[in-house]
């Protein structure tokens, strides 16, 4: 948790994507279009709780916009800076 | 000719909904009906002849239309029963330049009686054509009927064609009735009286025409309420947004009235299939997540869209829908006259203010129909009446489309000029449209 890195988390949120929210035929990679896989508001919200039920990562609403749910990659960029406050 | 396995296919929770509604509520009312349409808009003319033959050499397709539900004894689980596939799926070709005309908005299809779904060609002065497929919803969802265009238009082999998905359905174990009972409980206390609702008329038996307005938004338009909605609290997608925007609109129609307004009582269809999965067709995999609007709340466009959006979050945080399934599950071996009388309580009433659904986007790599180009796609629900009243949201290639579909003894063609005139402004511009003569 206190070295909660970018890559690892974008990771870790493809395995959810995959597990839990995608059909198994699909792949999903940290760069991989949300929106091309048919994450809709119902599953980002998914999304922004498991970053809170898993890592304790609450985001804050000025980070709750489209441009920081383009990819796994964005969401855990967004995510990172919450999960090791200074 | 008749293959065992698909008589053993159990009806999913869903289902088991709409076969109440369809036997306690649908075949009493006689302006209900629960048949739902997508729409095709091609570019040049559709070989008639040609699909007319793929339809009929399509086992698989004649199959699924020709199914219905039946119970085995009467605390058992509803299962598919497969009939002989005798009459042909019927294929009806038209002229006419109406995006849908009256004729078929108002043809209804009977759970009972196959085949199920039925195709309409329209044939434009332009030279261009447009492909309707309507289905009863009992037998599957928007999806669904996705999937299986999807699968027409790229000539699938037949016995690639995915019906089912094989499941026999989860066991349920006595520690569900926790979550179930938490969802009856849940619902009991949403949908508690007094409720405002748009319908008019008591009487069971209206002699009204189904009616449809078309609602299009230019990309630029669309582009502009992906902004508002945002800015409105609607952080997680642009449902809250459009929820709020029908809302008020059917609060002013109502104050139009001199009806008094209570809060409001939205049941939203939510998607449980997995993002992207290619089957199955058969059946409804549906849950629902519930909305309160507190009348209170319905005079600020943006305490109405907050609210909604806490609303989202909250049920998904606590797995409601999730809860509503397995209640759905429990319920799925009772009979229908138990199961409608749970569904809307002692009092009966409406099953809603009024319907509202997000339906899929049309998908972006689904763009042509043996070899026509889809030019555009409009997904019509079913109407339930009462309330008589849905609001569905679709994208086509990020443009807006939104369908009304109303009976002509609920609303007019005025009512519906001034619910247009609001919605418009408010999705598009993000403030109260009473706010402009202030």
């Amino acid at each position: 948790m206190d070295n909660l890195k970018s890559e690892g988390l974008a990771q870790e949120l493809c395995r959810y994507i995959e597990s839990n929210i995608v059909d198994k035929s699909i792949q999903v990679q940290p760069d991989t279009s949300l929106a091309k896989i048919g994450i809709d508001s119902l599953a980002i919200i998914e999304l922004v709780l498991f970053l809170e039920r898993k890592f304790k990562i609450t985001l804050p609403e000025k980070e709750l916009v489209p441009e920081n749910f383009i990819s796994a990659n964005t969401l855990a960029n967004c995510a990172v800076q919450y999960a090791n406050p200074k | 000719m008749n293959d065992p396995e698909l008589n053993k296919i159990l009806l999913t929770p869903a289902d088991c909904f709409m076969l109440a509604l369809e036997k306690q509520h649908i075949r009493r009312v006689d302006a209900s009906n629960n048949t739902c349409r997508y729409l095709l808009e091609l570019e040049g003319q559709l070989d008639v002849e040609q699909f007319r033959k793929n339809i009929s050499a399509n086992h698989n397709l004649l199959r699924l239309a020709h199914l219905t539900a039946q119970k085995k004894y009467p605390l058992s689980i509803p299962t598919w029963k497969e009939n002989e596939t005798g009459s042909e799926i019927p294929i009806t070709v038209t002229n006419t330049d109406s995006l849908i005309t009256e004729e078929i908005v108002n043809r209804k299809i009977s759970g009972d009686k196959p085949p199920l779904f039925s195709f309409d060609i329209l044939i434009r002065s332009s030279g261009d054509s447009t492909l309707i497929f309507s289905w009863h919803h009992l037998l599957m969802d928007g999806y669904g009927a996705i999937l299986l265009m999807k699968q027409l238009a790229n000539g699938t082999p037949e016995n690639q064609l995915q019906l089912h998905d094989n499941t026999k359905g989860e066991k349920l174990k006595w520690s569900d009735l926790v979550n179930a009972t938490r969802a009856k409980f849940f619902i009991d206390r949403i949908s508690r009286k007094p409720l405002s609702g748009i319908y008019l008329s008591k009487k069971k038996n209206i002699n009204t025409n189904q009616k449809v307005r078309i609602i299009r938004f230019t990309q630029e338009e669309t582009n502009q309420l992906d902004k508002v909605g945002p800015l409105l609290g609607a952080q997680f997608g642009r449902s809250a947004l459009y929820l709020a925007c029908a809302a008020r609109s059917v609060r002013t129609l109502l104050m139009e009235k001199k009806i008094p307004i209570h809060d409001f009582w939205i049941p939203v269809p939510r998607d449980q299939r997995k993002k992207g999965a290619l089957g199955p067709l058969l059946g409804n995999h549906l849950s629902f997540i519930f909305y309160r609007i507190k009348e209170k709340l319905l005079a600020s466009l943006k305490e109405t869209v907050s609210s909604i959006n806490q609303q989202m979050v909250d049920q998904i945080k606590t797995n409601m829908s999730r809860d509503y399934d397995i209640l759905m599950r429990f319920l799925r071996r009772t009979p229908s006259p138990l199961y409608y009388f749970w569904i809307k309580g002692p009092k009966g009433g409406s099953l809603a203010s009024f319907l509202f659904t997000v339906a899929a986007d049309h998908p972006s790599d689904f763009l042509e129909f043996n070899n026509h180009k889809i030019k555009d796609a409009w997904n019509f629900p079913s109407n339930i009446y009462p309330p008589g009243l849905t609001f569905a949201f679709m994208r086509f290639e990020n443009r807006l489309h939104l369908m009304i579909m109303y009976f002509e003894e609920v609303l007019s063609e005025e009512d519906m000029n001034t619910i247009e005139k609001q919605i418009r402004y408010e999705l598009v511009f993000g403030k109260e449209f009473d706010s402009i003569d202030s």
